[in-house]
């Protein structure tokens, strides 16, 4: 692809904006979805467009085109797009940064672009395989699934009017396997993801990514999920998993320090920097390079990513911020300016987010509670600006007398993100993240998670 | 453009489909009182499916290029070379005419200045009304206007086209001090360009007003209205994905074998319905080129039909109910248009609520299990009824129910009628009343 991003900054039409920056992304993916039926979808995409965001008399202004050459960016600057006039806005500062002109890529045996279709088709095939078998064997109480897999390959252009100069190449795998159980009536499902930056190779048995293990993990959850009672309702000692450690810090701590939703009125206000708002043990971690989540070496403003220590001993040490934001809450920005792709203006998001782990055991963790709920497998979940969340897991465990009894369906907790963040009083030595998707108007890719943690109470309820 | 390709997929000898769709997107938004960003944009692109004896293979790009389409269709007869036969994937065969109901020159011609002073004026009238009310909140939204034009052609001869317009207006925001619950509104319009900035600032500035001082709620009662909003998350991540028709064949829903049996509370109509204007989601056709219709999918409180795409209608011996939901760069798949519940009264239900609640907004819908029904969400919005007025702002109580559960305790549907989206589905109705 050739980069067409220093030719649109040196267009004379820009020459007396504040700030222009350019985007250029190409971006090729296969995707394959197969069921119990055999294969549905066979797909390939290939996306490619540019796009311009600048600041004028206070304003920002952005549109992108698809599939950009030179002719064709001409045409667009004669556009009455440029020619707007906005009088009435307040000055835009940008936070200053450093000028970058780096080129990173990331090297992978195999990918999208030296292997065949064939080769890449044959890792969900063979999980198919491998799900077809047991359905007929041992786990004949799975009624269907959907295994999807994407295989894509990404160059991204960025450039600035102060002179930055980054190109970004790497590939983006990613193994879905969902799974629906049926036995008696009673129905169960289950969900389990990897992927990120690394190459096809990853997928191989004894690979970063062997699906192998992650077919076992679902059929076993879905085979307890079935097998499993309703949760008990009410206030009780919680357990939660790392991944569920992950979605709390995630969604009900995570969005709250994304600077544009505190300004919005979010329950952590700029002022609180250097506050305490959480326990002594509690240390949150926003980081930019993690090749099994949000993998961000610079992000779509061209600032580098550093990792960001967001809580320091239970004390609140930073917000994400955007340059914009930046200035406004005068700390530098980390890299947290993202967007989904050329077709989306940069947004305030998280990366990889996750909670540091302490000393304890599992064993240690559970051994003290008489009656309480094991949580584990996030599904799905959300928390409001208020601090209210409300979480659900994949499948839930009975602790009873310092021991996991037997498993609960469709089980949530909620709460309140601060006074469970104060109350946690227990966590683990264990460590994990997860690959996630998250919405905020555009999708991106992160990471969250942490390890186990215990919380004294925390209301229960079936969902 | 198409034509060659469609007539060198019929020399290869394969069926051939051509989607193309081109929207265009003004925005102008807010963010925190400010205006934040005036966007521009126009993406273009085109999906190419083919069938390669009965192999479906599927291609897009954004490079309408006639070299780069050509590539494109030899991609996807590569992957349909490798994929299984399907014998149920056919390509639709009788146009439709673009009726010309979804497309307002009036919203089309509006100039990109006049995008951009309406979301200033809406900001600056809903803080202006706001602050009279003696509240001074932090506010974000916008105006946006998309203008669609989809193409569809396959090689069977079919070729049909249609263009749509839409106008959406939305204001939302809180008070910090004194503290609010979030508030909204939004409008969408087809036809006209919608409700005036002045009515939606005063909705606003009123809903804000009620909702300050907000107390935590731990529980509900057994008396609830459900806003539009609200039951329309819960219905689309629970109903909305069990009456599929692929997952009720599949066993992967609540609803597999409840065609034809009670499934809600007598008083219950929901009517999926495609080629209304009054709905944001509405078309003539779907993403597979089928004439969106009328379905009529709970009747008196029977389940009477799931919805269809061309495979999962024709795996069931059925015809497609034109449910296809598509973009050039995703295939087809299988989704509701409308949710939309006919109202069972003209009173407005609060009035009849000695005590309850009144839900307006709810978060966690998503995480619902569509294969069960079941479901748990967090009210974040909502208010207390005491003897038929409202009388203070809540939020924070767990609603955790099933979607039967709360289909078989609909009581009455009443009120003013409000629109929202869900990914392509319009959700409309009038606040429901359910007593469990």
């Amino acid at each position: 692809m050739e980069d067409l991003t220093s030719f649109a900054l040196n267009q004379p039409i820009f020459k007396n904006f504040d700030f222009v920056e350019c985007r250029q992304e190409l971006i090729q993916t296969i995707s394959i979805r197969i069921t119990e039926d055999g294969v549905k979808e066979l797909l390939f995409n290939e996306d490619n467009g540019l796009s311009i965001r600048f600041l004028k008399d206070g304003l920002w202004f952005f549109t992108f085109i698809t599939n950009p050459n030179k002719k064709s960016l001409k045409k667009i600057f004669e556009s009455n797009f440029f020619q707007i006039k906005p009088a009435y806005f307040k000055k835009i500062e940008l936070y200053d940064t450093d000028v970058y002109v780096d080129n990173v890529t990331v090297k992978v045996s195999k990918s999208l672009l030296n292997t065949n279709i064939e080769e890449i088709a044959d890792i969900p095939l063979s999980v198919y395989e491998s799900l077809l078998d047991l359905k007929k064997s041992e786990a004949s109480f799975i009624k269907s699934f959907n295994i999807l897999f994407n295989s894509s390959y990404r160059e991204e252009f960025y450039s600035n009017s102060e002179g930055s100069r980054i190109t970004q190449t790497h590939p983006f795998n990613r193994l879905v396997i969902n799974l629906t159980g049926l036995d008696s009536g009673k129905r169960a499902r289950s969900s389990e993801t990897v992927g990120g930056v690394r190459g096809l190779e990853a997928f191989k048995t004894g690979g970063k990514w062997d699906p192998e293990p992650l077919i076992t993990r679902s059929i076993n959850r879905v085979k307890n999920i079935l097998a499993g009672s309703t949760p008990p309702k009410g206030a009780v000692p919680v357990v939660m998993d790392p991944s569920m450690t992950g979605t709390l810090i995630h969604e009900a701590f995570g969005h709250l320090c994304e600077a544009d939703l505190a300004a919005a009125g979010g329950v952590i206000k700029p002022q609180q920097i250097n506050e305490r708002i959480a326990n002594e043990n509690i240390t949150i971690i926003d980081d930019p390079l993690n090749l099994d989540g949000g993998w961000i070496p610079y992000d779509q403003e061209g600032v580098k990513g550093v990792k960001s220590v967001l809580v320091e001993k239970g004390v609140l040490k930073s917000f994400m911020v955007n340059r914009e934001y930046a200035r406004l809450f005068n700390q530098p920005p980390a890299g947290n300016a993202r967007a989904s792709s050329y077709r989306y203006p940069p947004i305030i998001r998280m990366r990889n987010t996750y909670l540091k782990n302490g000393d304890l055991s599992f064993e240690e963790l559970v051994e003290d509670i008489d009656k309480g709920v094991f949580v584990e497998k996030f599904i799905g979940g959300q928390a409001s600006l208020l601090g209210a969340f409300q979480f659900a897991a994949q499948i839930g465990w009975i602790i009873e007398h310092g021991e996991l009894k037997q498993p609960v369906r469709d089980v949530s907790i909620s709460g309140s993100t601060f006074e469970t963040l104060m109350s946690i009083d227990g966590i683990g030595e264990n460590f994990d993240t997860d690959i996630g998707t998250c919405g905020k108007g555009q999708w991106v890719t992160v990471g969250d998670g942490g390890p186990s943690v215990r919380v004294p109470k925390l209301t229960v309820g079936g969902i | 453009m198409f034509e060659k390709i469609l007539a060198k997929a019929s020399k290869l000898g394969v069926e051939c489909e051509i989607y193309y769709s081109k929207i265009s997107h003004t925005t102008s938004s807010f963010e925190n009182n400010k205006i934040d960003v005036f966007e521009d944009v126009t993406d273009a692109g085109v999906g190419v499916r083919v069938l390669y004896n009965n192999r479906l293979g599927y291609a897009s790009t954004c490079n309408l290029a006639p070299r780069n389409l050509d590539r494109l269709l030899k991609q996807a007869i590569r992957l349909a070379k490798i994929n299984e036969v399907n014998p149920f994937i056919k390509f639709q065969d009788k146009p439709v005419r673009d009726s010309g109901l979804f497309y307002s020159d009036k919203i089309a011609e509006l100039p990109c200045s006049k995008i951009l002073e309406d979301s200033t004026a809406l900001l600056n009238q809903a803080l202006e009304k706001s602050k009279k009310l003696g509240v001074n909140p932090i506010l974000s939204g916008g105006v946006e206007r998309f203008l669609i034009e989809t193409r569809l052609y396959n090689t069977t001869g079919f070729e049909s086209t249609y263009k749509k317009s839409m106008l959406r207006k939305i204001v939302y925001g809180k008070s910090d001090n004194p503290p609010s619950l979030e508030c909204q509104v939004e409008d969408f319009s087809i036809l006209s360009e919608g409700r005036v900035i002045d009515e939606i600032a005063d909705e606003f500035a009123y809903k804000l007003k009620s909702a300050l001082k907000p107390s935590r709620e731990i529980n509900l009662n057994n008396k609830l209205i459900l806003s539009p909003a609200a039951l329309g998350e819960i219905l689309y991540h629970t109903f909305g994905q069990a009456i599929t028709g692929e997952n009720i064949a599949r066993g992967r829903s609540f609803l597999s074998d409840k065609i034809g049996s009670k499934i809600a509370s007598e008083k219950v109509f929901l009517i999926d319905w495609g080629d209304s204007n009054n709905f944001v989601s509405g078309r003539p056709f779907d993403g597979e080129g089928t004439s969106t219709r009328k379905n009529i999918i709970i009747n008196h409180g029977v389940l009477k039909q799931a919805v269809y795409d061309i495979e999962w209608s024709s795996r069931a011996g059925l015809e497609s109910t034109g449910n296809a939901h598509r973009s050039y760069y995703t295939p087809p798949s299988i989704g509701l248009n409308t949710i939309h519940i006919p109202s069972t009264t003209s009173n407005n239900l609060i009035h009849d609520i000695t005590k309850g609640y009144y839900i307006e907004t709810v978060t966690g819908a998503h995480t619902s299990n569509s294969v069960t029904g079941d479901f748990g969400v967090v009210v974040i919005c909502g208010y207390l009824i005491i003897n038929g007025e409202i009388s203070k702002p809540i939020y924070g109580p767990l609603l955790s129910s099933s979607c039967t559960n709360i289909l078989n305790s609909i009581v009455d549907v009443g009120g003013r009628e409000e629109q929202s989206t869900i990914n392509q589905t319009a959700v409309k109705f009038s606040p429901v009343m359910v007593e469990f």
